[in-house]
Formats: C-alpha cells, structure tokens, sequence
C-alpha cells in the first residue's frame, strides 16, 4: 500500500511538472492567466508557471499570417457588378491585446477587409477598379489597418487577387479593344495612303518642272546659238564684202567657182552615179570658170577682167541677203 | 495491484532500473521537444545513485524520485533564468522592435501627436511630436503597433 501511495505521489509530481513547464516555440506567445485574469506574456523558450495558480490563455501565432478575402459581387459606382477576392497580410505585434481586445481575430479580420472593400470599390467606377488596383490596395490598407490597431495587430499588405466584370461587359470590353484597334489601323492606312499620293504627286509636279526647265533652257541655248550663228554670218559676209570692196569683186567668184565645183564633185562619187542630174546650166558653169579665168588672167595683171556671172543669191540665216 | 504493475516495480527495486530509466527519459527529451524530461531524467538518475549506494525500500525511492523532480526542475528554472538561451535573433517576431532606429517618412501629417509614416513599402502609425508630410523622423520605440517617432 505504501509503494501505490508512493507511486501516486510520483505521478502527480511528474504531471504537476509536466503540466507547469511551458515551452513556448519560436514564432509564437502564449498569454498567461493567473486565475482567469491575465498576467504576462510567456515568451519563446522555457517557461516554468505553477499549474493551478497559472494557466495558459491563448497561443498567438506571433508570425505573419495571410487571411482571405473571400470571393464576394461588388456593385460598382456605374452599376456593374464585379467578383473580387484577395488576401490581407498581418502580424501579431502585441499578443495580449490580439487575445484579448478582439474575439475571433481572423473572422474580424476578414469582415473588416470585406465590408471595406465594398465601400472602397463601390466609390469607383468599373474602369477604375480595374486600372486603380494599388489604390485600392492602399485605401483598403489605411482603413483596416487604423481599425485594427487597437486589436496589437499590424495589416502588412492587402492584395486584391481577382476582379472579374461579368462576362457580357468582359465580351463588349473585347471589342471595343478590338475596334480601336481596328480604327488605328484604317487611319493608319490611309494616312500612308495620303501620303504615298502626295508623295507621288510631289514627284510628278517636280519631274515637270525640271522638265520645263530643260525645255526652257535648251530653248534660251538655241536662241543663243542662232543669235551666234548669225552674227558670225554676218561677220563672214561683212569680211567677205569688205575683202570685194577693198579688192575685186573677182574674189567672190573664187569662192562660188570653187564651191560649184565641189558640188559637181559630190555628185560624180554619189553611189546612183549611173545618172547625174545637173539642175545647173553648163554655160552658167563655164562662165564661172571664164570667172576664174578672168581672175587669173587678172591676178596675172593681164588686161582687164571680164564680167563676172551673176552670182547666186545666198540666204543669210533668218532669210536675210547677205550685209 | 496487479502482477505486471508489481514486475515494473519490482524492475525499479534494482538501482539499475532507476538508471535504464533516466536514459529513457534523457532519449525522450531528444525525441519529444521540450526542455522538460531532461530533468527528471536527472531526478531518476540521482535516484539510482542513490539506491545505489544505500540500500532503502521502493517506496522512498519513490518520494526520493518525486522529490528530486521538483528540485531539479526547480533548479533548472532557476539556471535558466540565470543563463538565459541566447537567440542569435532576439528580435525574431517582433517587427516593430526592429524597425527602432530606423529613418522615416511622415506619409499622413503627425498632427495632435498621431500620424503614419512609410516604412519599406508599408505604412505604419506613429506617435510623436507634429510633423508635415514628408518630414523624416527616427523611430524610437513601439508600443503594439504604434511606433514613436522623432524629429531625426
């Protein structure tokens, strides 16, 4: 009997211990009571707390915790309705008052974040909430995190994870991308279409204009050529004409004598040889060689010359006889 | 009392017993986490130490046993306050704390001595003197999670 009440003994120290000893772990706090009323935070490591006097309150997770917004239907400023689900992001900073100032920390938590985010996208409309995420992100941050500082909790981030518009605004978002798109397209188009035909008329006005300038100013070097021509004919026929009045008149039938004959010439090694036309009177070319006769016998100073033949008519380069 | 219940403590007769069982123990305190076994494995080898050297009935080995926990576990308690396990990260868990000494910017004016201030990428509420947005000021302390701030 006395080794069972030894036994006993044993055992209820053993448990006594077992059940005063605390190891708390890394990443979290336990709140002690001391009957019933709160005392002290145990901290990780080895605490020792006499069981009936001192009993362990909440285990608070000291580590940061995620929390799910879960999916819920928004009616937005310009009555669409959207789906949206997200996450909160916190961390027990002070483990009595996470224990003790709120009851169901996670559920506030959650329908804190929920009731907020109706009230932050309601105030917007369906472009905004769709483009404006980190605002949301933020305005949901500043209220939720001022409502739960009195809870010794810190919201670190909230994150929108998901914003769905029903599927018919998601189809017409479609194509209106799909038109704009379209619509860059057809202005594109036809803006290098313009351009292309100005561009081609460009050219085509300027290849006219240089052609015209061409034009004129081969006709400016004809004008100057014939203005050329004539005045060196003119200077020709005035040479030739002062050569006849300082001289014999004589002298100008050398020239025609000579060019007659060259003609003549001309005609006798023409290929159709067989038949020589000689629109020119014979006589009138044997004059021409009395002429030379004359000449001769003249440059030879033997008596005086006879008359010349009638010289034929030059025409001068605008139809002019000669000066 | 039953014959298998009366074996095991006839097992524990033996001072041998009392040492098989504090190797048990200390195995235990390996497997199991919790620095709590490990002095009781103490107590039973002291136990057996002692019924080692002077013969005394089971019974008080028994209460010798019982009372040698307390001890022990008292005196662990004790050697543990006064060599307390030094974290190589003390402020592990405690993000305020460690934001203490920091730089940073009022983001909502600290206006009646209550503002917020952006730290990192989030923004946290702070105490201090008043001080427009923008302004930069040196985080002090923290109480949960408010920080105190002051002109840096």
């Amino acid at each position: 009997m006395l080794t069972t009440f030894a036994l006993t003994v044993t055992l209820l120290v053993l448990f006594y211990l077992a059940v005063s000893v605390k190891v708390v772990r890394q990443g979290y706090q336990y709140t002690i009571e001391r009957f019933g009323r709160f005392t002290e935070v145990a901290r990780p490591g080895l605490n020792f707390y006499p069981a009936f006097f001192y009993a362990v309150g909440r285990k608070i997770n000291m580590m940061e915790q995620v929390v799910d917004i879960p999916g819920q239907e928004i009616i937005t400023k310009d009555n669409a309705m959207v789906s949206v689900d997200g996450v909160v992001f916190f961390q027990v900073l002070d483990a009595a008052k996470a224990a003790y100032e709120v009851s169901e920390l996670y559920v506030a938590i959650m329908q804190l974040a929920t009731t907020n985010l109706r009230t932050v996208m309601g105030s917007m409309d369906l472009d905004e909430t769709l483009s404006k995420r980190d605002e949301i992100n933020a305005r949901l941050l500043s209220v939720v995190d001022h409502a739960t500082n009195a809870w010794g909790i810190k919201i670190t981030r909230v994150e929108l994870k998901d914003i769905r518009p029903p599927a018919d605004i998601v189809n017409a978002m479609g194509r209106q991308m799909k038109a704009e798109r379209e619509k860059r397209a057809l202005i594109l188009e036809s803006e290098g279409l313009r351009a292309s035909e100005i561009l081609k008329a460009e050219g085509q006005k300027q290849s006219q204009i240089l052609e015209a300038e061409g034009r004129r100013e081969a006709a400016f070097r004809d004008a100057e050529a014939r203005e050329r021509e004539a005045e060196a004919e003119a200077k020709a026929t005035q040479m030739v004409s002062e050569a006849i009045a300082s001289g014999n008149a004589q002298a100008i039938n050398y020239f025609i004598a000579q060019k007659y004959v060259e003609a003549v010439s001309q005609f006798a090694t023409s290929p159709n040889a067989k038949t020589i036309l000689f629109p020119v009177e014979a006589t009138q070319l044997i004059g021409t060689l009395g002429g030379i006769g004359a000449l001769a016998k003249e440059a030879l100073g033997e008596g005086a010359p006879p008359t010349p033949p009638a010289a034929p008519t030059r025409r001068g380069p605008f139809g002019q006889g000669p000066a | 009392m039953d014959a298998g219940m009366t074996g095991w403590l006839a097992m524990l007769d033996d001072h041998w017993g009392w040492l098989v069982f504090a190797a048990l123990l200390a195995m235990g305190e390996v497997v199991i986490p919790g620095v709590f076994l490990i002095w009781v494995a103490l107590a039973a080898a002291v136990t057996g130490l002692v019924a080692l050297a002077f013969p005394i009935s089971v019974p008080l080995q028994l209460l010798l046993f019982a009372g040698l926990c307390l001890l022990s576990v008292w005196g662990g308690r004790r050697w543990y306050t006064a060599n307390p396990v030094d974290s190589q990260d003390p402020l592990l868990n405690d993000r305020a704390a460690r934001l203490v000494g920091e730089v940073v910017t009022v983001v909502e004016p600290i206006d009646n001595g209550r503002g917020r201030v952006k730290v990192g990428d989030g923004v946290w509420s702070c105490r201090g003197p008043d001080a427009p947005v923008g302004a930069r000021v040196r985080v002090t302390g923290a109480e949960g999670s408010v920080l105190t701030v002051e002109p840096a």
